[in-house]
């Protein structure tokens, strides 16, 4: 288990960000139907995969992709703040101990229990990530089925506005306070996951 | 999960731009969950300049009357329990976030006597911002749809949203309304120094200390030590865990 960010050699990262891009392409694009631009007909990147961006990634023992998220600063352009402002009701929450959750996801290439053992550990790494860093809140934007689940994993979590239709899809943005009761109430719904995948991201995305 | 129940009710709940509109909105929440009576209630900034309160129910008359006439709000264990409280919760489980005294039970039985029965809870305190809570309650003799919590937890939540927006979204204070040595006395003085040996324990001079506590009443605009306890762990400046921690600690 790899307990924080740290760089891993080159080559290695480079794999698991390439495993991470071309999964995002199999649910974001493929599977979701979301508009977004492919790079190279396999991956899927866009304005926010910049040098500002964080990611976790939680690979397998093959270093196989299982599920990753991508962690916006949010004292600049991010989804929230630019793109879907109109879904929170107040000021989006924003500055240095922000970060927004973008692309949370989950492998396509596992069964129903994997993607569940890789989903609760990924929320953990998430809160953990958090506690390690100083990050206080994350904020996000998730269509209405998967923020039914984030709002019951046993951590703070509100809607920052009404959800609203758009493109087909009930989209709502979130707010998680990270506090030292974080990690007990995703103990209370089992959602919290000692790590057993491997760990890895960096603040660049290399391509 | 019911999902198209689920987004239908939060579009229901979402769609309400006042009171008014809340209360008929979880009226028919209510109805359609299987629950008898709800009870919203949201405190933007309790005791503040821009304090505002709202309380959206259709409790029994009985019970409204003995619950605000006697001002009981202040002892409810549920709303004890709130502010301990991230997610739903049932009634029936009060003692995992708080210890039930004498008094608590006896308002829980005076609440059945009223019509009150079991009941579920969506607690959300907005740190630096606000107060709220959405309760689905039962008639004492009936059960509560277990089934439908998911459900009650997440209409709950957006319909807290709706409150908030009703009442007005304010951003929360960003900006500590404390220094950070006021901060540091106020902890201390949370976990029970005089001002003389917060003096000793920082290093500095007990007037200094002394001024640094005034100087925080002053921009809490309260006038004792416990409120200002009280409001800077409503803003979060300090954790119930920085108190709790050092006491177990010594």
């Amino acid at each position: 288990m790899q307990t924080n960010l740290a760089r891993a050699p080159q080559a290695l990262e480079d794999a698991a960000f390439r495993s991470m891009f071309a999964a995002r392409k199999q649910v974001f694009i493929d599977l979701l139907k979301w508009d977004l631009p492919v790079l190279a007909g396999e991956f899927e990147l866009d304005q926010f995969d910049t040098p500002d961006a964080e990611y976790l990634i939680l690979l397998d023992e093959h270093g196989r992709h299982r599920a990753s998220a991508r962690l916006l600063p949010t004292d600049r352009p991010h989804l929230l703040g630019d793109l879907y402002p109109f879904l929170s009701d107040g000021p989006v929450p924003s500055g240095p101990s922000v970060r927004e959750i973008t692309r949370f996801c989950l492998d396509r290439h596992q069964t129903a229990a994997e993607r569940r053992m890789a989903r609760d550990q990924l929320v953990t790494a998430l809160a953990e990530h958090a506690l390690r860093t100083g990050i206080t809140d994350y904020t996000g934007v998730a269509e209405f089925s998967w923020f039914s689940q984030i709002l019951r994993f046993g951590w703070w979590c509100s809607p920052l506005g009404q959800p609203v239709r758009f493109d087909g899809r009930t989209l709502a943005a979130l707010h998680i306070l990270i506090d030292d009761r974080t990690l007990v109430g995703l103990r209370t719904t089992g959602v919290y996951q000692p790590l057993s995948l491997r760990l890895t991201g960096s603040r660049e995305a290399q391509i | 999960m019911r999902l198209v129940l689920a987004e239908d009710l939060v579009s229901l709940v979402s769609s309400a731009n006042s009171e008014a509109d809340l209360f008929t909105a979880l009226a028919e929440v209510t109805n359609r969950l299987g629950f008898d009576h709800f009870a919203l209630s949201y405190d933007r900034r309790p005791g503040s300049r821009d304090s505002t309160a709202m309380l959206v129910h259709d409790y029994p008359d009985a019970w409204a009357k003995v619950y605000v006439g006697f001002d009981l709000g202040g002892n409810d264990p549920v709303r004890r329990a709130c502010a301990k409280a991230m997610t739903g919760f049932e009634w029936r489980h009060l003692d995992r976030f708080i210890s039930l005294t004498k008094g608590d039970r006896r308002m829980l039985m005076v609440g059945r006597e009223s019509g009150i029965g079991d009941g579920y809870t969506v607690p959300r305190h907005l740190p630096g911002e606000a107060s709220g809570s959405c309760s689905f309650v039962v008639r004492p003799n009936g059960s509560l749809p277990r089934s439908m919590l998911h459900v009650a937890e997440i209409v709950g939540a957006f319909a807290l949203a709706s409150a908030r927006r009703t009442a007005g979204a304010i951003a929360p204070r960003t900006k500590p309304v404390l220094s950070e040595r006021q901060r540091e006395c106020v902890l201390w003085s949370a976990r029970g120094k005089t001002a003389a040996e917060i003096a000793i324990i920082l290093g500095i001079k007990e007037g200094t200390v002394i001024q640094h506590l005034k100087t925080a009443r002053e921009r809490y605009d309260v006038h004792s030590r416990q409120s200002l306890v009280l409001c800077v762990l409503f803003d979060g400046l300090i954790s119930f865990a920085d108190v709790f921690r050092w006491w177990t600690m010594t």
